[in-house]
């Protein structure tokens, strides 16, 4: 009865989106469009961290923008000031974002209540105040040029439909992983967390123990996306760090659907394409942009994929009604 | 003679409120025992402090001789101790069989590791898991509700997937707070033979109740607390005729 990618089996899910994805450079090839695209597989590969986090585990983050900067800046900045590889700089982003958000997850989330949200929000604001201030190393509020082109074992991806086929392959790899960390015993472990503390605990579930490692994860999945950003646009600037980007992948979490990974993505690609579209609106983007945030709470609460899900499930009953009734049968 | 469980001068005050106030009581392997007395005893306190999650005011809880007062829960579940909720706490998104696949968490290891690389050994341990939380429904008679969301279920059933779920777990030490409550006669009486299924398995019940047919029907031993104190215990006999007992709970005749 559920449409949302196959539930019964999100493997047959995820290998017809990934057909489904691996063939739209054929109807799209406009270079505009393809960027954008590459922009959108960025943004879902956090914002499915961040639905790791929030919609399955319930826990919420708002610094999830700093850990996509420090991503990005731990290896654009090597890579502008000393040419490090991209690989080089992956190698360094992941360990060092991994260990940052153990440190801040330890001693937060070992609290009940939201400490992490607190925790997140202050380091936000203090990573950001970094990326303006280490103005030798980072370029300072003006961004940091020069960033190497990403290049892969001697392979460089240049074009934008290079770029698109990159990037939705690290789509794709950080979809399936978190499909199997759904469907497991972690999974299990952190949805029961979500729905009963008290009851997983006394199950033996090391409630701590598996906030922290999703997380991190999270945090990880920030990272690399941070990475890809680094040498997609090859330029950075704190602008793209800020608070109020971490609030946008919340809601992105939010409007997409909770706890559904396929609804993560569909936030992350409507949340990320709709300025484009509200363009024409101008300065009434904000505005408009608002109001449709608002109407999808008010009439779409469980968000936009099990929203429509829900709609096409209801107008399917009563076009079978109807169609009963015309047929004259009696209702019960 | 050793224990499976006790408390020594074991408190827990809640402000000037003294929930439980030196109590020291004693559970026997193998027997289902029961905890009785009117509202406010201190019972479901008494769970929670066992349970691990609140920590005792002062005194001691002892699982087979090792001190576990104000260890985290899920260490003294994985000591084999594990409890049901009287306000049901299910995990009511998710399906029947998940419930207690999660109850089986301490009887599987795969980590976030090997479970997002999806190694062979988690779907061997997968496959394993869902044979036996299967097993486990059908002993428990759910078995035909096992894809359905937790959430869905019928109340009477909730309550019986609660105690499905505890079994995951394949506790020494099974506390029932109130199963009973808010079941019809037919359900109780399921519930009864359910737990005394139970204890075949040589799983030792420990069970607060206020439905007092049933803790008279299958209990062997009766502790009555009141004002967080143990006032008497017994065989069910012996309780229900205690003075002191008819005095605090059963009502003066």
């Amino acid at each position: 009865m559920r449409l949302s990618g196959a539930v019964k089996n999100p493997y047959a899910g995820f290998l017809l989106f990934s057909l489904l994805v691996l063939a739209l450079p054929l109807v799209v090839t406009n270079q505009y469009y393809l960027g954008v695209l590459v922009i959108i597989a960025i943004h879902s590969i956090i914002v499915l961290g961040l639905d790791l986090l929030l919609g399955y585990t319930g826990q919420i983050s708002l610094g999830h923008a700093s850990f996509f900067g420090l991503g990005a800046y731990l290896t654009g900045v090597p890579s502008a000031h000393w040419q490090w590889p991209p690989l080089a700089g992956l190698a360094v982003a992941l360990p060092v974002v991994a260990a940052i958000a153990w440190v801040i997850g330890v001693p937060t989330l070992k609290l009940h209540g939201h400490y992490l949200a607190m925790a997140t929000l202050g380091f936000g604001i203090i990573v950001f105040i970094f990326f303006n201030e280490l103005g030798s190393l980072t370029g300072g509020p003006s961004g940091l040029t020069g960033i190497e082109a990403m290049n892969l074992f001697g392979v460089t991806f240049d074009s934008d439909r290079e770029w698109y086929y990159l990037a939705v392959a690290f789509l794709l790899a950080v979809l399936l992983l978190s499909i199997n960390v759904v469907r497991s015993r972690v999974g299990r472990a952190l949805r029961a967390i979500h729905g009963s503390e008290a009851a997983s605990g006394v199950l033996g579930v090391n409630i701590s123990r598996y906030k922290v490692g999703i997380f991190v994860l999270s945090a990880l999945y920030a990272a690399l996306a941070g990475w890809l950003y680094a040498h997609y646009i090859t330029f950075i600037s704190p602008s793209s760090f800020t608070f109020m980007f971490s609030v946008k992948l919340v809601t992105m979490v939010v409007i997409g659907s909770l706890g559904s990974l396929w609804g993560a993505i569909f936030g992350a690609a409507i949340l990320t394409s709709l300025p484009e579209i509200l363009y024409v609106f101008h300065s009434y983007e904000t505005l408009v942009f608002g109001i449709i945030l608002i109407m999808v709470m008010i009439f779409m609460p469980r968000g936009l994929l099990r929203g429509i899900e829900d709609l096409i499930i209801h107008l399917w009953h009563k076009g079978l009604s109807s169609f009963t009734r015309a047929e004259g049968e009696e209702r019960p | 003679m050793s224990f499976l469980m006790e408390t020594r001068g074991l408190c827990r005050y809640f402000g000037g409120v003294k929930a439980i106030h030196d109590l020291n009581l004693e559970v026997r392997e193998g027997l289902i025992q029961s905890v009785i007395g009117p509202n406010g005893a201190g019972k479901t306190t008494l769970f929670n402090v066992v349970s691990g999650i609140l920590p005792p005011t002062s005194g001691q809880v002892f699982f087979k001789g090792a001190a576990i007062g104000g260890t985290a829960p899920h260490r003294i579940a994985s000591m084999g101790v594990t409890r049901t909720f009287q306000n049901l706490q299910l995990f009511s998104d998710m399906t029947v069989q998940e419930n207690v696949m999660v109850g089986m968490h301490l009887k599987s290891r795969g980590g976030f590791f090997t479970s997002a690389l999806k190694l062979p050994l988690v779907w061997k341990e997968e496959r394993r898991i869902r044979e036996i939380s299967a097993e486990i429904l059908d002993f428990t008679g759910l078995g035909k509700y096992a894809s359905l969301i937790a959430g869905s279920l019928p109340f009477g059933r909730q309550r019986v997937l609660e105690i499905a779920r505890a079994l995951g777990s394949e506790p020494q030490l099974l506390m029932l707070d109130e199963p009973a409550a808010g079941l019809n006669n037919r359900e109780t009486s399921d519930l009864s033979e359910l737990i005394g299924r139970i204890r075949e398995k040589g799983i030792t019940i420990l069970l607060v109740e206020h439905d007092m047919d049933l803790v008279m029907e299958i209990s062997e031993h009766v502790m009555v607390l009141d004002q967080g104190q143990k006032i008497a215990e017994g065989n069910p006999e012996l309780v229900r005729n205690d003075e002191k007992v008819l005095k605090a709970y059963l009502g003066e005749e």
